[in-house]
């Protein structure tokens, strides 16, 4: 025998054929889109973003501009009980805690056109930091859980009344605890009384689904700074009465940023005076002002406002569309001179060898 | 321990579930995969582990798997049977209990070697009661790695028998043209040579999985540092504002009162909490996307038509899934010889006689003819001694031959006789020939095809059959080759007349020749030059008449020679030289030693992308440095090869020395005069049309030069003091060969390149021999479909030809390299974009660890919503197909420079993607803060807030990745889209009254206001364009190769899709300006002759008969625990065997 005759393999015993499959999938030649980035298709893509973005901008820009919004920031008015201090000079003294201090202000209002939205803005307050997010039951709030034992240790230290762990907060935890708990109301001219509507100003969702009341108060007590218990919030109405408040609702809906706006009332409209907005003119607007925010540095103020398609005014995305379409035009004309001036043109581009180097 | 830190409440900032999750698919996935690659290996070496060889066990043959065999059991073995052990041999089937064994497996040698038993247990024969009864005392050397060394004592029958490496069969060699033989397991298993040599297997690791965990204890401390600075923060916060803030929000109770010691409480606690917010960034399921990543770059390989060898039946295989980018940064491989670049088949190609050439094949007009599947063979079939599997061309030569003409009958009568190859009659009347030498097979093979047929022979006759009539020769005299005289004669006598027949290298037989044949001289060395051109190994045939009474004085000489004492092999040769002058010319042969099909195509194409090659062989040197010629490793382009040959320390090192001055002194006196600059052929196309397609690159940073290193010298060379000096020169040139390595420094050598350049290596190999070199490569590569299996199970990959590795490291290597770095620079860019955000919010949330997202949405972002996309990116992007890699192999260049994913690359990404937490963090804040939504509705709470940002981030990233993606199939389209539907879907409905979590209604409300919308549109142009305005200025302003092609790609692809991009490569035949080169390259041992005239292996047929089988009786080893026995010794082992 020759050497190196080819033996037979042990594999050609076998009379199973291993060759692979030779199918696109397996040979990796799938039908394939191969994208290049090409002057022809980026430089008027730049374009034509930089033509969308600017028109877009300005037009967000003149929306936001057409919402009417007026801000009070209220947290040093004077107590109109005692004009030489104001209410968080008044706050100041532990004794006053749980007392109102009721201050009045009276603004010039310009026109503001359908539908008005009262809010309450709060600045330095920290509704985002996570032992304040976590402090509260969902499962109570939503009425399915009403025993003390089983609520959330997360709501500590206004889970159990001190010194009595089968007497519990309703709600419990330091949000619920921390209620804003200042009130508004609003006099035009000194005669007519603008009408706030309570409800209507939490998600839809929340107030359905939930916040909802347990069967019974059992063993719940109010939170120690709330003036009065869950379930006498509203009296008046039962479908805004307990955890479904809409006020609460609103509270509990911890919010994203320290400086935050929450919905305080809507405007009621049916009012003949107010029926297209409110009139331009001067308002008296008191306030009950019970929430001390000094402390820490907090503020707050009323703010007044309509909406748009785009919800309140926030001049930002106007000015940030008109930046980055403005962007895209320049780096189109920019990469337009270079591809002009240095760009090589593909078929020099594809002129090349195996040596050619990487 | 981030996960035990998330089941602390008090530091906890995520619900345990958000690590749970993803941990746990991880781990599925990961056990899985390592059960499925363990399962495969474990089935793989028990092939091996489970092959049978026959063991006698109480006096009978048993069939026993390799594992099992112990040491002191005889082994029997049969014809083409592995050897299982190490063995002492003892009796064998041929006269004078010579046994033939082939050890390619262990150095690459292609020739049998010849084993011969001791002659008292060779009278043991067959027999086995006899050899169940053999009892002896063997001692021997300690289990060591030398193949060529073997030192022990026998002792048997009282008698001392000295033992030597030439009674011994190692473990992989296989045995041939015997029918049987017997042998003592004298080592087994880890014991044996083979074993010892093999080297340690290595768990191997990629570079870039070095890389990345040291990337990833660079963002473990960036990690660190966020938390520092977040720990800081928060103190401050707490001691200014928070402090402050108890009336709405008290400290908790085990905190200190104290402002200063309190804020400093939750500070400490805040950074544990801000480690397992955080620690995101080094996202778990990483390491097992990386490795699908791999696995499914794996089954491409598997899968890949284009690395199947039809002819074996074997496709390619990817037998560890992991190391699949590091084929794309292979920048030195080494190779084994035979088996690997070479078929390990020689062919007798072309002849010239009388000054006649013969083999190219003509047409009608006489042109030449390239040789193609479709060429004409020369029929053969009136010779009923014709092999099918010889192939001839041309047909002038065998008309030559029928119409008688002389010089032509000389030639052949030459290459019947003058050889010393064994003849063997098969039992179905096939004649076969044993050769020592595979060259010498090749030429009496050819013969015999040409009607000149070696039939038989006996100690002092050679019978051979002329167009069917029979002639007998007298063999008066062998003058056996040497590496001295590089020739061999023999001296016949027929019908009184005697003739001396000598083949050998052309230089040696041009010096000897008789002045009358200086014309055919010319034309024959002309014709030589031409077959050397094209890679053929040539020899010359010549010779002489003699008068008997020279001959007979001559035979006294010889035999007064022979009795010589004191250099007798000097003697010899000076008689020798005396009768083996003034011959007569007959002709040329050349021999194409079979490289493996597009060897030299992919040696250049390899080349080309900047690999570098070395070739470690055990062959001869002469034969290796021919096989470089031939594969196109060595070109007549370059200078000259240093060869280092020195046998002592300080000569190598002057060699090494000098050549490396050599090297210089042409550095530096300008690169003019290194190489020839070749000018490139046109347009890209003609580079591989025409014959200038394989020219070398000239203008490499090194000059053309190339080192050949002899085994005996890397001893030396492999020295600490003087591997360094090796190590440049070795650098320093563009073909290294190193010739009669064993296979242990078969590995040092890579592991000093590993060592030292850190460089990727690969090692490719087909035996046992290279298993070692495997081993220690970062990539090892077996030749598989040959017989052993060593190589492949040692390797990492296996694939049935060399020049698939071109396709291997070109193409898939290319991808998976370039799929990788994709991957991993998205992967980071992804997570950190995601993880930043938190950083940036705790700027407003008191630094208190709150999650900006929903828990769900951190455990679900990198396994469900951001995975697939770039998996599947992973899986099949491709910047340009295959056929472009493989003709543009600077493509490569980028694995090679590690340019794809280095540590800049990596902060880069980190760059992008901390810059893209800012933009997807403060573009909402900006748009959020103070609004509502069109009903007067709250919009800027927490849960909304995170909504929106999470789902920017899902939509951005995944864009992001749709930049990256450069090869769109289907699946791209399906799981980038999908991924993006799918997170808006599973939001609205994860967030839909019907679940009552407590994210409810957040999704309507967010998805339903305009602001979101705009929002995410800004966001997302702000991230996409300035990457696509800096790659458009990269790609069209300083494009890279790879932009250029896939360009060229695409135009090629629009302008002519029906035209054929698969270019023929040209045959390996190739025409250049080579100057002569002669090997006598007989991978020859010398003393075969002597062999031959002795006698001693002459078989007698009388003794073929088979005996009868007889009862067997029992035979176990001396001990009866049948463990090892102890050694007696300390540096030698004993084994005793001994009938019971």
């Amino acid at each position: 025998m020759a050497p190196g005759t080819p033996t037979d393999s042990p594999q050609g015993e076998k009379t199973k054929n291993r060759r692979p499959k030779d199918t696109k999938f397996k040979q990796q030649k799938l039908p394939a889109w191969q994208p290049i980035l090409t002057a022809n298709t980026v430089l008027p893509a730049f374009f034509a973003i930089g033509v969308a973005f600017i028109p877009l901008g300005v037009a967000l820009l003149v929306t936001s501009n057409n919402i009417t919004e007026f801000v009070l920031d209220y947290t040093n008015c004077k107590n109109s009980q005692n004009p030489n201090e104001t209410c968080a000079k008044f706050f100041e003294n532990v004794n006053n805690t749980g007392l109102i201090c009721r201050c009045e202000q009276e603004v010039e209002l310009p026109e503001f056109k359908g539908q008005v939205y009262m809010y309450y803005g709060l600045t330095n307050f920290y509704q985002n930091h996570r032992r304040y997010v976590k402090s509260r039951d969902d499962n109570q709030l939503n009425g399915q859980s009403v025993g003390v034992s089983s609520l959330n240790t997360d709501c500590d230290p206004y889970r159990t009344v001190k010194g009595n762990d089968s007497e519990g907060y309703a709600p419990c935890g330091a949000i619920a605890n921390s209620l804003f708990n200042d009130s508004y109301t609003m006099v035009f001219n000194n005669s007519v009384p603008v009408n706030l509507l309570k409800t209507g100003i939490a998600w839809v969702s929340d107030k359905s689904v939930k916040f909802n009341n347990p069967s019974n108060w059992d063993h719940m007590h109010k939170p120690p700074n709330w003036a009065r218990p869950v379930w006498e919030l509203d009296v008046n109405a039962t479908s805004n009465n307990g955890y479904k408040n809409e006020d609460l609702i609103v509270w509990m809906r911890t919010a994203a940023l320290p400086s935050f706006r929450k919905l305080y009332r809507r405007i009621d409209h049916s009012q003949t005076e107010f029926k297209d907005g409110l009139q331009a003119g001067t308002y008296k607007i008191t306030i009950d002002y019970s929430y001390p925010v000094t402390a820490f540095q907090g503020t707050k103020s009323i703010i007044l406002t309509t909406t748009s398609w785009l919800g309140g005014k926030n001049p930002f995305l106007g000015i940030a569309y008109l930046v980055v379409g403005s962007l895209c035009i320049i780096l189109g004309v920019i990469f337009s001179v270079i591809q002009l001036k240095w760009g090589k043109r593909s078929v020099d581009m594809v002129n090349i060898t195996s040596r050619e180097t990487y | 321990m981030v996960f035990l830190c998330q089941l602390l409440p008090v530091i906890s900032s995520l619900t345990p579930l958000t690590t749970v999750i993803p941990l746990v698919a991880v781990l599925l996935v990961t056990a899985i995969k390592d059960a499925v690659d363990d399962f495969q290996r474990h089935k793989n070496d028990d092939i091996v582990n489970n092959r049978l060889s026959y063991v006698l066990r109480d006096g009978k043959l048993i069939e026993e798997r390799w594992h099992k065999v112990m040491v002191g059991d005889i082994i029997k073995l049969n014809n083409n049977d592995f050897v299982a052990a190490d063995l002492l041999l003892l009796s064998a089937s041929e006269p004078n209990s010579l046994c033939y064994i082939e050890t390619a497996e262990l150095d690459g040698e292609t020739n049998l070697k010849v084993k011969q038993a001791i002659d008292e247990t060779a009278q043991l024969e067959d027999n086995h009661d006899l050899m169940s009864e053999f009892s002896a005392e063997l001692l021997c050397e300690p289990p060591n790695n030398r193949l060529s060394k073997f030192e022990g004592k026998l002792t048997y029958n009282r008698k001392e028998y000295s033992l030597d490496n030439e009674k011994v069969l190692l473990r992989g060699c296989i045995l041939r043209n015997t029918a049987w033989c017997y042998g003592l397991v004298i080592f087994a298993g880890r014991d044996t040579k083979l074993m010892m040599n093999s080297g340690k297997t290595k768990f191997k690791r990629t570079h870039i999985d070095r890389l990345m965990n040291l990337l990833i204890i660079g963002i473990f401390l960036f990690l660190v540092t966020m938390c520092l600075i977040c720990t800081v923060a928060c103190g401050v916060w707490e001691s200014f504002i928070g402090y402050d803030f108890q009336a709405y929000l008290p400290w908790e109770s085990f905190v200190p009162t104290s402002k200063e010691t309190g804020s400093a409480t939750i500070a400490v606690l805040v950074f544990l909490s801000y480690i397992i917010i955080l620690n995101t960034v080094v996202p778990i399921s990483l390491y097992v996307s990386v490795e699908i990543i791999r696995l499914v770059n794996s089954l491409w390989i598997n899968w890949d038509v284009k690395l199947y060898y039809d002819k074996k039946d074997t496709p390619a295989k990817a037998r560890t899934t992991t190391l699949n980018e590091e084929l794309g940064q292979i920048e030195y491989i080494f190779s084994d010889k035979t088996g690997t670049l070479t078929q390990n088949i020689m062919t007798f190609n072309k002849c010239s006689i009388n000054g006649k050439s013969y083999g190219d094949p003509m047409d009608e007009l006489g042109n030449m003819l390239e040789i193609s599947e479709r060429t004409p063979k020369v029929d053969f079939s009136d010779n009923s001694y014709a092999e099918p599997s010889f192939e001839f061309y041309d047909k002038h030569l065998l008309e030559d031959i029928q119409s008688g003409v002389k010089e032509t009958e000389a030639f052949f009568r030459n290459l019947a006789l003058c050889h010393t190859v064994m003849p063997e009659t098969k039992k179905d009347g096939r004649l076969e020939y044993q050769a020592q030498s595979p060259d010498e097979g090749a030429l009496v093979s050819a013969a015999r095809n040409f009607g000149f047929v070696f039939k038989s022979r006996t100690p002092s006759t050679i019978t051979i059959e002329v167009n069917g009539e029979t002639e007998i020769y007298e063999l008066l005299c062998i003058l056996d080759f040497n590496n001295v005289r590089k020739r061999m004669s023999v001296i016949v006598r027929k019908d009184g007349k005697i003739t001396l027949y000598c083949k050998g290298a052309d230089s040696i037989i041009f010096e000897r020749l008789d002045p009358s044949c200086s014309q055919l001289k010319e034309l024959t060395l002309s014709h030589l030059n031409e077959f050397a051109q094209t890679g053929l190994r040539t020899l010359c045939l010549a010779q002489k008449e003699l008068q008997p009474d020279v001959y007979d004085k001559w035979k006294e000489k010889h035999q007064a020679a022979s009795v010589t004492l004191d250099n007798r092999d000097d003697a010899l040769d000076g008689v020798y030289e005396e009768i083996e002058k003034n011959m007569i010319l007959v002709g040329a042969t050349a021999i194409e030693d079979k490289l493996q099909d597009g060897v030299p195509d992919a040696i250049a194409n390899l080349a080309l992308a900047g690999i570098k090659i070395w070739v470690l062989t055990g062959d001869k040197q002469e034969t290796a440095i021919n096989i470089g010629y031939s594969c196109r490793l060595l070109t007549e382009e370059m200078e000259e090869p240093f060869i280092i040959s020195a046998e002592s320390c300080e000569e190598v090192q002057k060699e090494l020395q000098t050549a490396l001055d050599e090297i210089k002194k042409a550095k530096t006196s300008g690169r003019n005069d290194v190489g020839v600059i070749i000018a490139n052929g046109g347009g890209g196309q003609a580079v591989y049309n025409g014959t200038n397609g394989h020219l070398p690159t000239q203008q490499e940073e090194y000059g053309d030069f190339a080192l050949v290193i002899n085994g005996h010298s890397l001893v030396y060379a492999l020295k600490p003091e003087l591997e360094g000096l090796f190590l440049e020169l070795g650098c320093s040139c563009k073909a290294i060969i190193c010739c009669r390595v064993t296979p242990l420094q078969k590995a040092l050598v890579v592991d000093l390149v590993k060592r030292s350049k850190k460089s990727i290596t690969l090692a490719i190999g087909d035996g046992a021999n290279d298993v070692s070199m495997i081993k220690m490569a970062h990539i090892g590569v077996g030749i598989s479909g040959q017989e052993g299996m060593q190589a492949v199970l040692a390797s990492d990959y296996s694939m049935a030809q060399f020049r698939y590795l071109e396709r291997l490291l070109l193409v898939h290597g290319r991808w998976s390299y370039l799929r990788m770095c994709k991957f991993l620079r998205y992967f980071f860019y992804k997570n950190f974009a995601f993880t930043l955000c938190h950083f940036w919010f705790a700027f407003f949330c008191g630094f208190s660890a709150q999650t900006l997202y929903d828990p769900y949405f951190i455990s679900l972002y990198n396994v469900f919503y951001t995975s697939l996309p770039v998996l599947v990116l992973g899986m099949l992007d491709q910047d340009v197909n295959d056929d472009y890699s493989i003709r543009y192999p600077k493509l490569y260049t980028p694995g090679l420079q590690d340019a794809l994913f280095n540590k800049r690359k990596f902060l880069w990404s980190v760059c992008e993607g901390v810059i893209s937490s800012l933009i997807l963090f403060f573009i909402p804040y900006g748009a959020f803060l103070y609004t509502h939504g069109v009903s007067g509705y709250d919009l800027a709470d927490m849960q909304s807030f995170g909504t929106v940002v999470a789902a920017i981030l899902v939509v951005a990233t995944n864009l992001r990745c749709a930049l990256d993606t450069s090869y769109w199939t289907g699946f791209n389209h399906f799981v980038m889209w999908g991924s993006i539907i799918y997170f808006f879907c599973f939001i609205l409905a994860f967030y839909s009254e019907g679940i009552g979590y407590s994210y409810v209604g957040v999704a309507l409300s967010v998805f339903s206001s305009a602001n979101f919308w705009l929002c995410l549109l800004l966001t997302c142009t702000l991230l996409i364009v300035p990457v696509v305005a800096y790659r458009f200025y990269t790609s069209n302003i300083n494009p890279t190769l790879s932009d250029k092609v896939r360009l060229r790609q695409r135009i090629k692809k629009t302008k002519s899709r029906s035209r054929d991009l698969n270019f023929r490569r040209q045959s390996t035949m190739r025409r250049s300006t080579r100057s002569m080169r002669s090997g006598y390259a007989f991978a020859h041992q010398e003393g075969f002759g002597e062999l031959i005239t002795s006698g001693i292996n002459m078989r007698e047929r009388a003794e073929d008969k088979h005996k009868e089988p007889v009862t067997l009786t029992k035979i176990t080893r001396h001990d009866s625990t049948r463990s090892k026995p102890p050694p007696v010794e300390p540096n030698s082992n004993i084994v005793f065997v001994e009938h019971l």
